[in-house]
């Protein structure tokens, strides 16, 4: 009786009420001026969320807060300040960093991350192209109420697109602590476009290939799509160790997340394998091409398998990649879906995706000569002493590596109809 | 004052008298040594201790309920001086005796004075008196009946009783070679329970309970009469533990008829009622129920050592019989099952436990029990073996809310924010703007209230009384919300712990839950959910270290008794429970064939372990 | 002529007390330091040292035969009289004490360390001692009921949160295989064979056990299974997180248990990790501090054990705030406690038993020469 006396006297030390706290839903790092931090904070409002709030008043579900300050926790006591409640991270889903700040190196900020308790392994991480600061103050839910959900699944978005890796704050950093893996990081940025008058500018500016798939090749920012919500996620960044060495648009992303496994299932476009049939390259001033494309939904059969072997000094890559999907639609009159068509459409989706990992993977070697996809876990394996594999130095080896790539796409279904009786067939050709 | 003082300071940091507690030790049926202590031989330990001269000092400090020794000590030759309490314990016993010794006198008029006199017969209103006379043999003999009107059956008496006595006597007869007293007995009295008393005491004991003495001029012995006959509840539904299937009967106060209603179910001979009077005023028949060849010897003469020294003036209840037999006063959970069901006692005698009846109460009590009986209920086995287990599972979750629940909300709201989802985070966040109290307050606030609505509600007089508690409750809560006293969810979780704790079939142990939530709340208050482990730790501690009559507390789990299927929490079906719970030691372990579904097996068909036949 | 009760202890109580004796250090800090000198091969380090515990047991066990109903301390009576009996006492009664104290105060920290931040250690570490003072009273039947009760929730638990990270497995973070090479293994594993070092309570429990001789099975599956433990929880951690950052994280399981994210929903269930290690925490030191006074107990031959409670728990909470922070607590472990806690555990018991059967050997010899020369 006594020592339950003297411990209720002795107060509730941690206890701290639900509403005395103020959860950052978003963290923004920025350079400052002289070494330091500009942070930005993006802080959910619970009244207008929650039970007593009233739908409809969405901007006012957020507040944002911008400081300068040498580290991120000396930037939270400066924030605590002006708050009337204490800044938490233990709902914290996203850290933004800036391009310029990833490119000095984010080694202190992600070990600051990690350290700290309330920050979840689980957060997500990515890179901002331009101000961090600028980007969250765009971000505008409006199918959510809720910051924190919007954020949670905006950043998951790459299971069913493929155009962003995945990029949450525990793999980042086992990435980059790892012997024979580089990290990647989402690419972040305000897409500002106000009027469909401009998309022809941006597509004009995007690196597009003759034979490739056109959704895919956009960075972050620079896609032609209009919407309330200005925020867009597409594309990864490159680092070598800690320091970010450069971007990749959405497909390259999507030859990324092919070759090390991790894609859910998304929609891809490719041009009919049919001579006649393909899109002619032109200006796009307007003249009437004739393009047919076929879509198709494509999903991991199997995990894709990495194989090595070490030449004269020189790693010889081989990846394999099995792919299985549905075909969505056909423009062109062609029925793709039975016997030799089928066959057809296969080996050339097959080729068409590997010549893209090809790319993909020579860019890697040769523009960032980091290697992202982890393809030196096999020849780890392969070693029974962990000195000798320090010694083996394979990050100096990929940049002499060389790549054999094999893609085999399997077409299992075509939606609801098992053929299309093209219009022209019934009623004649209305040429 | 000081001393008492100083025996509470040892207490706390000796942790123990002299002498450790005594503990009564189950032990097998086979195994029948005084190792759970029959009162002959503590009693011969005594003696030789007393004669050794080595007295235990602490006498007084040993657990009560023991038979008093009440010897006079030696120590260094010197007899030692008695404290005043024994001295007048000693002189109430031989008043007592010297009343109990009084032989009844052969002439009428001596004993019609002794009972008027006993009785206060002018002032007792509702005494009767009746003096008539009886021929024997050819002899007019006076007799006097005596009997308290209300009672007894008059009819009975009357057509049994006095009507057999004064005409009885003119039917023909072979009385050759017969005292009165044999005539008297053997063909004047047609009535199926008669006693001869040779003591007043004796009939005095049973005309106190609805009997009637008769007593005969020249005889000195009285003949006391069992007619029974006042007004008493009929056997209705069990109030506090319905149920849908199974029987609806339940005990009434009268303890024949609680007997007989197990003696309806259990037909057989082996089934013992030993009567036991408890309590100097009361004098409560109480009445021990066993299978002879079933219940362990030790376990039934513990019970009965236990019921025979209780030293009180009155009895009221059986739960007043629960509290002086149970090993442990202060533990947090019954240790006894009280029940109004004798379809339960019949199931639990035959698993060889004891039972107890006690006149006057509607309950009766089943010893010893475990943890896990308390939270069985008697549906489960009336109902098939997957809506059973189900509902155990369901039982099992509402004893966790009922505990646990406003707790770990607690802790996982003040302590641990980063457990809950983020959306439900923002939303208590919102909900808790508004709200003037910290959560711990609001908690408390809320269940008190519960608590008080729950208390009320049993007083509200008429029908509406258990409806008018709920709404009351449920418009409390809404009109608390909406005043921004406490937050919604508060009230879900709080509406929760209530309905878990209605789900725990024995009252006695719901209490225990529902006292005990308070102090979880008030660890997880200061210390999250390491106060929360705190409690469960210490809870399962007091409760593995328990006993029920020499039966752990927890078993089946702890300590590990058998490696069958054992039927505490999840249900074994019907079909397979072979054998007897184990802890009990009764005397004869199986209970069924190992095939009890005998129409299993069958020529040229399935086998009993449902394997198809080859030729099939 | 009191009526004592008697003791007794199942065998699947005594396996279960044994585990988790051993196994709660694994949710402290083992696979750190075992990452820390196995490097990639750690799993083959815990797999080598269960193993040799094993077979030192096993030998043990068979010299041991005669005294199968005595516990270790009347052997050092049969060995070397009072004196040796004291010693021995002592001598195990500190490293317990020892276990205890760091024990407690590593609880403490990791607890401030992942939740209760700002509330002082000391009322942490009371905490820890009220209910290691409550186990302890009510004596070791009790608790190693509780053990029996508890332990196989508190394994399936530690399974279901291995289990749950599955999906971040890659196999090629155990690659190189052999990790420092096995010179290195080998030297390192003497000192990790500290891991096994509280079998000495089975050397205690023996007399209470039902059937004598049942201690060579329970021994065997106790080192059994938290060999299993041990290898299975080690090799889940080196496989998720991969050397040289296994060696960073502060609590390695719980930082397993941090990362598990299933959907949306059902990703912060780090809840039951508190609440497994509270539990197993709990139990490891009210059995502790039971033996601590019951070693006291008997080696100077005293009545009653429980007044000892009291005097030793506040000792073990005056020790346990020596260290001034994290750093100083952890090397009095990994430092000194796991270079020399071997010794006590596997040489003392072992060099008690053959003074003793020697002892028993000359003194049937000179019975036998009396009995002749008669």
């Amino acid at each position: 009786m006594v020592i339950l006396i003297v411990f209720s006297m002795s107060g509730c030390f941690d206890s701290i009420e639900a509403d005395e706290m103020a959860f950052v839903v978003s963290l923004g790092i920025d350079k400052g001026s002289s070494g330091n931090l500009i942070l930005t904070f993006l802080v959910a409002v619970p009244i207008s969320i929650g039970v007593g709030g009233e739908i409809g008043e969405v901007e006012k579900s957020t507040t944002i807060i911008t400081v300068e300050a040498p580290t991120i926790n000396g930037a939270v006591s400066i924030v605590n300040t002006l708050l009337s409640k204490r800044i938490s991270f233990s709902h914290a889903k996203l850290v933004l960093i800036s391009k310029e700040l990833a490119q000095e190196g984010v080694e202190k900020y992600i070990n600051a991350l990690i350290r700290f308790r309330e920050f979840r392994p689980t957060m997500f991480i990515a890179i901002s192209r331009d101000k961090a600061e600028e980007f969250l103050k765009a971000v505008k839910p409006v199918l959510e109420i809720n910051p924190a959900k919007f954020f949670e699944m905006f950043m998951v978005s790459y299971k069913h697109t493929g155009y962003s890796p995945r990029s949450e704050l525990e793999t980042f950093y086992l990435k980059m602590e790892c012997t024979c893996n580089q990290p990647v990081a989402a690419l972040l940025d305000i897409n500002d476009v106000s009027d469909s008058s401009e998309f022809e500018r941006i597509l004009s500016e995007a690196e597009i290939d003759e034979d490739s798939t056109i959704e895919g090749d956009y960075k972050a920012g620079e896609i032609p799509i209009i919407s309330d919500t200005k925020s867009s996620n597409m594309g990864l960044a490159v680092f070598r160790g800690d320091k970010m060495v450069g971007e990749m648009d959405g497909r390259e992303a999507l030859s990324y997340l092919m070759v090390t496994g991790d894609l859910g299932l998304v929609y891809y476009s490719l041009p009919d394998p049919e001579e006649g049939r393909k899109y002619m390259p032109g200006d796009f001033t307007g003249t009437e091409i004739e393009k047919n494309y076929i879509s198709l939904r494509l999903g991991m059969a199997r995990k894709p398998s990495i194989k090595v072997k070490i030449k004269d000094d020189r790693p010889i890559i081989s990846v394999s990649v099995f792919l299985e999907g549905d075909i969505l639609s056909v423009d062109s009159d062609q029925d793709y879906s039975v016997g030799e068509e089928l066959t057809k459409l296969e080996n050339y989706a097959s080729e068409h995706i590997r010549k893209n990992i090809y790319e993909f993977l020579v860019k890697t070697r040769d523009e960032f000569k980091s290697d992202i996809c982890a393809t030196g876990k096999p020849v780890k394996k392969t070693f029974l002493y962990w000195d000798d594999w320090v010694a083996f130095k394979w990050m100096d080896k990929y940049e002499k590596a060389e790549f054999n790539v094999d893609v085999k796409v399997l077409i299992r279904r075509s939606g609801i109809m098992t053929k299309n009786i093209p219009m022209s067939l019934l009623k004649g050709k209305d040429k | 004052m000081e001393n008492n003082v100083l025996k509470w300071l040892k207490n706390i940091f000796l942790f123990s008298p002299k002498e450790p507690k005594y503990r009564f030790v189950l032990d097998d049926a086979n195994n029948q040594d005084d190792n759970g202590g029959t009162d002959t031989s503590r009693q011969a330990k005594k003696d030789t201790e007393a004669k050794n001269g080595t007295q235990p000092k602490d006498e007084d400090k040993v657990s009560g309920r023991k038979a008093k020794n009440g010897k006079r000590t030696v120590v260094d030759g010197v007899k030692q001086p008695i404290p005043i309490n024994e001295m007048n314990e000693k002189k109430r016993e031989k008043k007592d005796s010297s009343a109990n010794a009084l032989f009844i006198d052969t002439s009428i008029n001596v004993n019609l004075e002794y009972i008027k006199q006993r009785y206060s017969a002018d002032i007792n209103g509702d005494f009767v008196i009746r003096e008539f006379k009886v021929i024997v043999m050819n002899k007019d003999y006076s007799v006097f009946i005596c009997f308290f009107d209300g009672l007894v059956d008059t009819i009975v008496v009357n057509m049994s009783i006095i009507q057999p006595l004064m005409t009885l006597s003119t039917l023909p007869v072979n009385t050759k070679d017969q005292t009165v007293r044999d005539v008297v007995y053997n063909h004047l009295i047609p009535q199926s329970q008669i006693k001869i008393c040779r003591t007043y005491q004796e009939v005095v004991d049973e005309v106190n309970f609805g009997g009637l003495g008769i007593f005969i001029d020249g005889l000195d012995v009285a003949f006391a009469c069992d007619v029974k006959g006042w007004e008493h509840r009929n056997v209705e539904q069990p109030t506090s533990e319905l149920n849908i299937r199974g029987p609806k009967e339940s005990f009434n106060e009268i303890n024949r008829k609680n007997s007989a209603l197990i003696r309806k179910i259990i037909k057989d001979e082996n089934l013992i009622v030993e009567d036991i009077l408890v309590g100097e005023r009361s004098k409560t028949p109480c009445s021990m129920v066993y299978i002879k060849n079933l219940a362990n010897d030790s376990l039934v003469r513990e019970v009965r050592r236990r019921i025979k020294s209780i030293k009180i003036a009155y009895l009221r209840d059986a739960g007043e019989l629960e509290q002086f037999l149970e090993d442990s006063p202060y533990l947090p959970a019954p240790q006894m099952l009280l029940t109004e069901r004798p379809d339960r006692v019949a199931s639990y005698l035959s698993e060889g436990r004891v039972g107890i009846i006690v006149h006057g109460s509607p309950f009766a009590i089943v010893v010893p029990v475990t943890f896990f009986n308390l939270i069985h209920s008697p549906e489960d086995y009336y109902l098939r073996y997957p809506y059973a287990t189900f509902l155990r599972l369901i039982r099992i979750l509402g004893i966790l809310f009922t505990l646990l629940l406003p707790s770990f909300y607690l802790a996982v709201t003040n302590y641990h924010h980063e457990m809950l989802p983020t959306d439900l985070l923002l939303a208590i966040a919102s909900a808790r703007e508004k709200v003037p109290f910290p959560t711990v307050i609001s908690i408390f606030i809320m269940e008190i209230a519960f608590e008080l609505i729950r208390e009320a509600g049993i007083r509200i007089p008429g029908p509406i009384g258990p409806t008018l508690s709920i709404v009351g409750a449920l418009i409390l809560g809404q009109a608390a919300v909406a005043a921004n006293l406490v937050s919604p969810i508060l009230i879900i979780v709080v509406a929760l712990t209530a309905i878990g704790s209605f789900a725990i079939p024995d009252f006695s142990l719901g209490y225990s839950f529902r006292a005990l939530r308070f102090i979880y709340i008030i660890l997880a208050s200061f210390a999250g959910l390491l106060g929360i482990s705190l409690g469960i730790f210490i809870h399962l501690l007091v409760l593995v270290h328990a006993k029920s009559f020499g039966v752990p507390f927890m078993v089946p789990f702890a300590p590990k008794t058998s490696r069958t299927r054992t039927n505490a929490i999840l249900k074994t079906p019907l079909w397979k429970e072979e054998d007897r719970p184990d802890f009990i030691n009764p005397k004869d372990i199986k209970q069924q064939a190992h095939i009890s579904r005998g129409w299993l097996k069958r020529r040229g068909g399935a086998n009993a372990d449902e394997t198809e036949d080859k030729d099939r | 002529m009191q009526m004592k009760q008697k003791i007794k202890i199942g065998n699947f109580e005594a396996l279960c007390l044994l585990i988790n004796m051993f196994c709660s250090k694994l949710i402290l800090d083992f696979p750190r330091y075992v990452s820390e000198d196995g490097g990639t091969a750690s799993w083959l380090l815990v797999l080598l040292i269960s193993i040799v515990v094993f077979v030192v047991f096993t030998f043990l066990a068979r010299i041991y035969k005669k005294f199968s109903d005595k516990d270790i301390l009347d052997v050092a009576k049969l060995a070397f009289g009072e004196p040796g009996k004291i010693i021995a006492g002592l001598l195990f009664m500190l490293q317990f004490l020892y276990l205890d104290t760091i024990v407690v105060r590593e609880f403490a920290e990791d607890i401030k360390v992942i939740s209760l931040t700002t509330t002082p250690i000391s009322i942490i570490i009371s905490l820890f001692c009220i209910g290691m003072l409550t186990g302890a009273f009510l004596g070791i039947e009790t608790l190693c009921r509780i053990n029996a009760l508890a332990v196989p929730v508190l394994s399936a638990a530690f399974i279901f949160i291995l289990l749950l990270s599955i999906p971040r497995f890659d196999s090629s973070k155990i690659a190189p295989w052999l990790g420092p090479g096995p010179a290195v293994l080998i030297k390192k594993a003497i000192p990790n064979i500290s891991a096994y070092s509280e079998l000495t309570t089975l050397l205690f429990i023996i007399p209470y056990l039902n059937d004598k001789g049942n201690y060579v099975s329970i021994g065997k599956y106790a080192i059994l299974a938290s060999g299993f433990f041990f290898t299975v929880g080690t090799l889940t951690y080196t496989l998720v997180y991969q050397y040289p950052m296994s060696t960073e994280f502060f609590l390695p399981l719980y930082q397993l248990a941090r990362s598990i994210a299933i959907g949306r929903f059902l990703s912060r269930i780090e809840a039951i990790f508190i609440l497994v290690w509270a539990s197993s925490a709990f139990l490891y030191l009210s059995s502790g501090l039971y033996f601590v006074t019951y070693m006291f107990k008997k080696s100077f031959g005293l009545q009653t054990r429980k007044p000892l409670l009291i005097p030793f728990t506040i000792l073990i909470f005056s020790i346990a705030m020596i260290p001034e922070n994290l750093y100083s607590a952890l090397r009095l472990k990994m430092g000194y406690y796991r270079n020399y806690a071997w010794i006590i555990t596997i040489i003392v018991p072992l060099f008690l038993v053959t003074a003793a059967s020697v002892r028993a050997k000359i003194e049937r010899r000179n019975k036998s020469d009396e009995a002749k020369s008669q």
